[in-house]
């Protein structure tokens, strides 16, 4: 890409303290201080890309300085002037921007070792090679929705793939649904095609806050660049109502009541919805899954747990070049041993990882959290470490600020 | 009407804070419900004003509270009869299912609301007792006037909450007007023998067809859009996942079906989301082998506060709780509609039952009246003393006690 990795930039405190000029001096000369970098909106770099808009810089921006770890505002921030929504810091920190969301990490999908489903297979050395283009057909064996280890067939020698991202938010002791919330209207501005699985909460809670983010759930779904499924409203539709059943389609949410543990009909849902149609003119699509762990709770096993996500990479992030975001909750002394098998083998196979937690000291009224951000470098197979940034949080009404650890108000 | 009624079978649309000023004299007819500014849902008393302050000013509209179980089970009956009575007070309609006892006789033992002139004689043995402390303006911890009190005694008279006098049960006239519904596990069994219900426990099953049955029936899920006057369904659950609900999740460490309770909350969270009603479930989470289970569980439900009292533990006879029957411990609080949480400040709460009143308080520690500086027992000084004098010098100087 071009650009400094993150482990060489130097913590911005750091650099003042050892008073060292900032990386990047403003167009106006102001060198120095940033005393409090969490307020300071970036400025265009020296020489932005063409099409860019650059937004005009405040009085307040031209005072603080721009902080070395912030990345230029030019393209989240300059959206036709609209409100700036959906966590433009977190925006800065993923260095994603809604002009690129399709810049998925370079994932190396032959040396991706994806899916094991049947641990006892794979000792038996059993282990079963699919070819890349029958994998999306169901074979049509007894145990059908993909119960054996499989793993991807190399066909070339090494070649590097742009596939699709794969984004798995954790949260421990804590609620990590804002993330989803960020992620939600961030793609809906972006303009990608979304799939959005919530099975946790009802449409106008999202809504409402979406809202407040600055996307209407309801403008997007009536032209048809959301697709929403509500799993409380399904889940009802399921059980109680029983002329639709024969009649229309099967619900996505059929394991529930039917004795099968497989996800098949879910995964179909997603990708009827995600596959794009010919006036389609959307971006890639996106799938959203506002809490995997609900599954493990409404019967579905951790085996097809995995395997509906494993199906679902194959088709959104391989084949349609699309990104999937993930939620999960996890605690370390939990003793749902389920919920922890999937989540660790998510964390295994996911590119970036978002890890959202409680303070271990207890309650803060500054501080709700703290956020680790783990980007899989090591998956690219070039014999770097993942790279690891963590950073505290607020959450306000409409927004959330990110700062460094030890940088709260609380402390300042 | 008609758009509120649509907005009600689309979701939560219809309840939800409206800006128009017409929208929001409607919301306020609905009786014993006040709506709330931090995310714009109705919010029901739970029966408890010192419960509602903790839960961030009641439980809301379409969710659900769940209670975990003391140990005998004792005063989280008491706020099952205290929700359940409340509703009689404001005039919402009753939903009792228990397995254990038959609704009727729950019906019967529900605690008499206090009048405005019996309230005022309580407020007055209330306040003679803390008087020290209430005061307008603090001469000397003047920095402590401005912390949050709790509303633990009925000085303030509130339309929002009432209190309850436990030492009387609730006369049949105030009863007489509500519309209320049961669900007795056994009368059920034996009315219906066989009821097809897929995949969950078949308890759990009809207990949610009946629910769902009283819903739509009532119209308190906007079905009925001819309805007037707009009411709130409470719902109260009883022991839900004990034995007698024929879930053996209580008893053994593998149960046979470990889904059925996690399948019924969503189903209920579904039933709860799409209707003017609110649910208060008691759980005996202190049988529950298999933690694994409670956590999900308490992911399922919006809010989850646990009891634990001192009866029969070593707390009971220990100096620091002797003003205190139990803790509180606020497992959960929904995030609704909203980013944030209604986080409260206090951490710390315990419980204790007063001759009339239930109240939950902030914990606090007794003052320390003993001599020595440290909060070391008498019998460790004792013992040192003991040790002391028979010349194992060493041994006294690992205890605490130092004195020179």
């Amino acid at each position: 890409m071009g650009e400094d990795k993150p482990c060489s930039r130097m913590n911005p405190t750091h650099r003042e303290a050892l008073e060292l000029p900032s990386r990047n001096p403003t167009a106006d000369g102001n060198a120095g201080h940033n005393p409090d970098w969490t307020r300071s909106r970036g400025e265009a770099n020296p020489a932005p890309p063409a099409g860019g808009a650059i937004r005009p810089r405040s009085a307040h921006a031209r005072r603080y300085n721009t902080s070395p770890l912030l990345r230029s505002l030019k393209t989240a921030c300059s959206l036709r002037g609209g409100s700036p929504a959906m966590f433009a810091e977190l925006n800065e920190l993923l260095n994603a921007s809604p002009q690129r969301p399709e810049t998925g990490w370079q994932v190396d999908e032959a040396a991706a070792y994806v899916g094991v489903s049947d641990m006892s297979l794979l000792n038996a050395g059993d282990t079963r090679y699919y070819p890349a283009k029958d994998f999306w057909q169901f074979p049509t064996s007894s145990c059908s929705f993909c119960s054996v280890a499989c793993r991807w067939k190399e066909p070339d020698s090494r070649r590097e793939r742009a596939g699709g991202k794969f984004t798995l938010l954790r949260d421990t002791r804590t609620d990590g649904s804002f993330l989803v919330h960020h992620f939600l209207s961030f793609y809906l501005r972006a303009g990608c095609k979304v799939c959005f699985v919530a099975l946790l909460q009802s449409f106008s809670h999202y809504n409402i806050i979406a809202q407040k983010l600055g996307v209407s759930l309801t403008a997007a779904e009536e032209r048809g660049q959301l697709v929403f499924l509500e799993g409380l409203k399904s889940c009802l539709d399921l059980w109680f109502g029983e002329q639709e059943e024969q009649s229309g389609k099967p619900s996505p949410l059929q394991f529930i009541s039917k004795s099968t543990s497989d996800l098949k009909a879910l995964f179909d849902f997603v990708q009827v919805s995600l596959t794009p149609a010919s006036s389609d003119s959307w971006k890639g699509p996106v799938l959203l899954v506002d809490d995997l762990s609900v599954l493990l709770s409404l019967g579905a096993t951790p085996v097809a747990v995995l395997d509906f996500i494993h199906y679902c990479r194959v088709v959104v992030c391989s084949q349609l070049k699309g990104n999937i975001v993930v939620l999960v909750h996890s605690n370390e002394d939990s003793e749902d041993e389920e919920n922890e098998l999937v989540v660790n083998s998510l964390c295994h196979h996911s590119d970036l990882i978002l890890w959202v937690e409680g303070l271990a000291t207890g309650f803060c009224k500054d501080v709700h959290g703290q956020i680790k951000i783990t980007r899989r470098v090591s998956l690219e197979l070039t014999g770097e470490q993942d790279v690891v940034q963590i950073y505290q949080y607020k959450i306000q009404d409409k927004n959330v600020t990110f700062f460094a650890r030890g940088l709260s108000a609380a402390v300042l | 009407m008609a758009a509120a009624a649509g907005g009600a079978a689309r979701g939560r649309g219809a309840t939800s804070f409206q800006r128009k000023a017409a929208a929001g004299s409607r919301l306020a007819t609905v009786a014993g419900t006040r709506p709330s500014v931090r995310h714009g849902q109705l919010l029901l008393s739970s029966g408890l004003p010192s419960l509602d302050c903790v839960l961030g000013g009641g439980i809301a509209v379409g969710t659900l509270l769940l209670i975990e179980e003391d140990k005998y089970g004792f005063y989280s009956s008491l706020l099952f009869k205290y929700f359940l009575a409340e509703g009689v007070v404001c005039g919402h309609d009753l939903f009792v299912a228990s397995a254990k006892e038959h609704p009727d006789s729950i019906l019967k033992e529900l605690p008499a609301p206090l009048l405005d002139e019996q309230r005022n004689e309580l407020g007055e043995e209330a306040t003679a007792v803390k008087s020290e402390d209430f005061q307008d303006s603090m001469k000397i911890a003047w920095r402590y006037q401005n912390l949050p009190k709790m509303e633990a005694s009925p000085t303030t008279s509130t339309k929002f909450g009432h209190y309850y006098d436990l030492s009387k049960t609730m006369s049949p006239e105030l009863f007489q007007p509500i519309k209320w519904h049961s669900f007795y596990l056994p009368e059920e069994l034996s009315l219906q023998p066989t009821v097809k219900t897929r995949s969950m426990n078949s308890a759990y099953g009809r207990l949610l067809l009946s629910i769902q049955r009283i819903i739509s029936q009532e119209g308190f899920d906007g079905s009925d859009p001819q309805k007037k006057q707009k009411n709130i369904l409470r719902i109260g659950i009883q022991s839900l996942g004990s034995l007698l609900w024929g879930d053996d999740i209580c008893c053994s460490d593998t149960p046979e079906d470990i889904h059925s309770l996690t399948k019924f909350l969503y189903v209920l969270r579904g039933l709860l989301r799409k209707s003017l009603s609110a649910c208060v479930i008691t759980i005996p989470a202190h049988l529950i082998e298999n933690k694994a289970i409670m956590e999900r569980v308490t992911n399922l439900s919006d809010t989850v506060v646990g009891l634990e009292s001192f009866i029969g533990s070593e707390r009971e006879t220990n100096p620091l709780y002797k003003d205190y029957h139990g803790l509180v411990h606020v497992r959960r609080i929904p995030q609704l509609n909203s980013l944030i949480c209604d986080v409260s400040d206090m951490k710390d709460l315990a419980f204790r039952l007063k001759r009339k009143l239930f109240t939950i308080e902030r914990l606090h520690l007794p003052p320390d009246l003993s001599d020595t500086v440290s909060r070391t027992s008498k019998q460790e000084l004792a013992g040192s003393a003991k040790l002391l004098s028979s010349g194992c010098g060493a041994m006294a100087i690992g205890k605490k006690h130092l004195d020179f």
